[in-house]
């Protein structure tokens, strides 16, 4: 009966978790790299046209042509895996290159391989035609990007006149990743503790937010401030604390398991005074394989480094030197993860 | 025995450690578990009838003795189950990891 009763239980509890691991079309994630022609409107950046390419196995390679119409406002894109879509407002699609166009730019590429969750793709750009004269400068380099890293690659660039006000064109490549419905549409509770923890006890935060293959979701934890006695500290008016913010990027995988990108602010413990904080702002990225329903606890260590701090008034102001061990000492940071499968 | 399976050998009157049992139901996952399996026995048993069989009135004098106990009993374990979970904020209290990691850059767990 009872074993009876614990299978019961197990059917009844774990519908969700049984849902998420069936991957009709048995494929996980692909990495794919995408082409935006950004265009810069005095309102706004408006991403006009396209292109993406999976990386790996027997795709296609990676290769586009880019040209400008007599404005910026007329940009056409072909090869194999471009699109060229004109978004409410964007810049119009040159239906054709011609040897008169003014701008004329191309890109061909071909993937390296994985490591560490980067994807290298090593790229070769060049300009044939930039701003009506004929060119043949061109630059290749090998990129190594995770999931949502983007940068620009060249930029088009033309006078503003009365009939567009489109200064630049930005070139950007960018890493996606991309999977079927069936991984992609499953969803999470995810549950957060920060447990922080000095001489003065513990103190506990509980964050609830939802996830899904889509989309990173935000995160953000109050910030604590840390008592610190130091004589310099307290002259130079300095506050230490403590504080987590990021963001959450599942990836479901076909058997039952769930990648996780856990993106933070480097500033979990910081020191600000009136001139800056340190250490300076930058998402550093973690990837756990967990499974839905445990529990995955984070240590945070304290960072090593010193801070300068200004100290005195007047001519007698100067900058001092202090390491920042000492401000952080006994300070415990934990972050837990629970992710619980929604039907 | 496993930390969870004294609450299903209580509930299916089968020998347990009452001091194993207190410490299941003083956890919320133990008391989650205890009423998932008070819900499941409660399922079970109006899909499946007793058979009709002749008893005695001495045997039914028996069975409703042993009835009234065990349901007396539920009934306190629920009161304190209850009770333990009004007392506590379980949700801020973060459960026991599964695995510890260190946020060293450039690594998987």
């Amino acid at each position: 009966m009872r074993t009876m009763a614990g299978l019961a239980l197990a059917l009844v509890l774990a519908p969700a978790a049984l849902l998420a691991r069936q991957a009709p079309d048995g494929t996980g994630w692909t990495p794919a790299l995408e082409l935006r022609v950004v265009s810069a409107y005095p309102d706004g950046a408006r991403s006009g046209s396209f292109g993406r390419w999976k990386l790996g196995g027997d795709a296609a390679p990676i290769a586009a042509t880019v040209w400008s119409g007599p404005t910026l406002c007329s940009i056409g894109i072909s090869g194999a895996g471009t699109a060229a879509v004109t978004l409410n407002g964007g810049p119009e699609i040159a239906g054709t290159r011609t040897p008169a166009s003014p701008n004329v730019w191309t890109l061909n590429g071909e993937y390296v391989g994985e490591t560490g969750g980067r994807y290298a793709v090593r790229l070769t750009t060049r300009f044939e035609r930039a701003g009506g004269q004929d060119a043949n400068a061109s630059t290749t380099q090998t990129l190594a990007l995770r999931e949502g890293d983007s940068l620009t690659l060249d930029a088009i660039r033309g006078a503003v006149d009365s009939s567009c006000p489109v200064h630049t064109v930005t070139l950007e490549a960018r890493l996606v990743m991309q999977a079927g419905p069936a991984l992609t549409r499953a969803q999470y509770v995810a549950d957060l503790w920060l447990v922080r923890t000095n001489e003065a006890g513990e103190r506990r935060e509980h964050l609830v937010t939802n996830l899904d293959g889509l989309a990173p979701a935000p995160f953000r934890f109050s910030r604590l401030p840390i008592p610190v006695s130091s004589p310099i500290v307290k002259e130079a008016n300095a506050l230490v604390w403590t504080q987590m913010a990021g963001a959450l990027r599942a990836r479901p995988q076909p058997d039952g398991q769930i990648e996780l990108d856990l993106d933070t602010d480097s500033r979990v413990f910081g020191v600000e005074t009136a001139d800056s904080t340190w250490p300076a702002s930058a998402m550093r990225r973690k990837t756990l394989r967990l499974k839905a329903d445990e529990t995955t606890a984070i240590d945070f260590p304290a960072p090593v480094g010193f801070v300068s701090l200004s100290v005195g008034a007047g001519v007698e102001r100067r900058n001092v030197r202090f390491y920042t061990e000492p401000l952080f000492s006994g300070q415990k940071v934990q972050l837990l993860i629970r992710l619980r499968a929604l039907p | 025995m496993e930390t969870y399976d004294v609450i299903s050998a209580f509930l299916d009157n089968e020998p347990f450690d009452s001091v194993e049992l207190a410490r299941a139901l003083a956890e919320p996952d133990g008391r989650e578990l205890l009423l998932d399996l008070v819900a499941l026995r409660a399922v079970v048993s109006k899909a499946d009838p007793p058979a009709a069989t002749a008893t005695s009135p001495a045997n039914a004098a028996a069975a409703r003795r042993t009835g009234m106990i065990v349901g007396f009993l539920a009934a306190s374990l629920l009161f304190a189950a209850a009770g333990a979970l009004l007392r506590q904020p379980a949700r801020d209290v973060p459960p026991k990891p599964d695995h510890v990691v260190t946020f060293d850059v450039g690594s998987s767990h």
